[in-house]
């Protein structure tokens, strides 16, 4: 569900958003490319002539220096992202509920393999049905998607799968591997603002968000899910529930149409878990719903 | 779920002696062939076999299992074995379908959140979406401590089960 914020931030960047960067530091990395030819609108005479000139995006370049182990650099890039995204659609106001879904999905995060992380959960007021995970621990839930739930396992399940997102480093490979942080040479020469090259880099929109994940990052984010709910003690069935619970809303209706649109179909996601489970998970103890302490929503 | 809240309005319109006709449960239909028990075990005895595409009355769900009727009897199913969703036929168009089932009044379409005062979020508003520091403010404060969650979770009992992830179906798309 819930796509990945990733999906929403790293979008290339309209040509109408205002992003700073720092010039300075795009430039000596620039610098060390062959074939370079990004001199643009920025009055910053950036020549690097080359015989054949190549299309470079600062932005990619500058993703693509980034060390795959720095977990820094994938916090800073992930707290751009949550930032837009909250530019966007801020969180409920409701310190209760936000104490309430941090303390399940860092409990579940306890159970995967990147327990340290500064995990950050937040429910946004949307009323569409989602859910997003930027790098570095930033996971998110509509409360659209909230209202749908029935029991703290639901909710496990479904911050497992974005908490899953974030283990795996899907939305940041796609951002390693592709140009679409489109930041561009549009942004060379721009006043140069802020702090953080990678901030910047980033720039406004969240429009990541919206992107889609392979398929199988998908259905691989499912099944880490699932687990991860289980192993901290919930009912590992509860994440199917939200799928059913989900399939049931009209294809139609606006609410689904990003969730739609950037994960596979509800019942393909079911089956799969289904083709996935068989009878691996016969012996397994049953979990808790926790309907009880489930948070209602104001 | 949709069966669970016909349960509930079941029993609900049971304790008013309500004269409403009461929605059957959830109908499901089965995305392989399954056995169905007695009880919510394959340990337990099997009562009957149920081929991929049978249809079946959803009463319940205990953790992986689903009670279902089918025809006069009465059983446990595995419930990743039954689909409940209207999406059951997707692959013939899912928007289509939803739209024929509720012209047809087959599917309850998925309560519509209220939309007054909450707002969508279009892939419009991603794009234009302006770094929030305040937001970002707001979410660092509300963060909890590992050990905060550990405490958490102690209070609600639960019990960290040691399970690997899952693979990959091997007929994987």
């Amino acid at each position: 569900m819930k796509k990945t914020i990733i999906s929403l931030l790293l979008a290339t960047v309209s040509v109408t958003s205002v992003y700073a960067f720092d010039f300075n530091d795009l430039n000596n990395i620039l610098k060390q490319l062959p074939g370079n030819t990004t001199s643009q609108t920025t009055g910053n005479e950036n020549d690097t002539t080359t015989t054949k000139p190549a299309r470079i995006d600062p932005a990619a370049v500058l993703i693509g220096t980034l060390k795959r182990d720095s977990v820094d650099d994938e916090i800073q890039i992930g707290r751009q992202i949550a930032g837009n995204l909250l530019g966007a659609s801020p969180l409920v106001n409701d310190a209760k509920l936000q104490n309430y879904v941090n303390l399940v999905g860092r409990w579940v995060a306890l159970q995967s393999e990147r327990p340290n992380l500064p995990w950050q959960f937040g429910v946004i007021d949307s009323s569409d049905i989602n859910a997003f995970a930027a790098p570095g621990g930033y996971v998110f839930i509509t409360k659209g998607l909230y209202s749908k739930l029935n029991n703290e396992a639901e909710l496990a399940g479904v911050l497992g799968h974005e908490i899953a997102h974030v283990v795996r480093k899907h939305q940041l490979r796609i951002l390693q591997q592709s140009q679409w942080i489109g930041l561009g040479a549009d942004a060379l020469g721009r006043e140069a603002k802020g702090s953080g090259a990678l901030q910047n880099l980033i720039g406004s929109g969240a429009e990541i968000m919206s992107r889609k994940l392979d398929k199988n990052a998908e259905f691989e984010a499912d099944r880490m899910g699932l687990v991860l709910a289980a192993r901290a003690g919930y009912d590992a069935y509860a994440l199917p529930s939200v799928l059913e619970e989900i399939g049931h809303v009209a294809p139609g209706d606006g609410s689904v149409a990003l969730l739609f649109k950037t994960h596979p179909a509800p019942d393909v996601r079911f089956a799969m878990l289904s083709e996935t489970v068989g009878d691996r998970l016969d012996r397994l103890p049953p979990g808790k719903e926790l309907a009880s302490r489930f948070y209602s929503l104001k | 779920m949709i069966y669970r809240r016909g349960l509930s309005v079941l029993l609900l319109g049971a304790s008013l002696l309500s004269a409403v006709a009461v929605a059957a449960p959830t109908s499901g239909v089965l995305i392989k062939s399954e056995t169905v028990y007695a009880r919510p075990s394959t340990a337990a005895k099997p009562v009957a076999n149920l081929s991929k595409g049978s249809r079946v009355s959803v009463m319940t769900k205990q953790g992986g299992w689903l009670q279902v009727g089918v025809g006069t009897t009465n059983g446990w199913v595995r419930m990743l074995s039954v689909r409940t969703s209207g999406a059951v036929l997707s692959n013939s168009g899912a928007d289509l379908l939803g739209i024929t089932q509720m012209a047809t009044g087959k599917r309850q379409p998925g309560k519509i959140v209220a939309t007054a005062g909450v707002r969508g979020l279009s892939e419009e508003d991603l794009k234009t979406a302006h770094y929030s520091e305040q937001g970002m403010r707001e979410l660092a404060d509300y963060q909890v401590s590992g050990d905060a969650a550990k405490n958490f979770a102690k209070q609600g009992r639960l019990v960290k089960q040691n399970i690997a992830y899952l693979p990959a179906p091997v007929d994987n798309q």
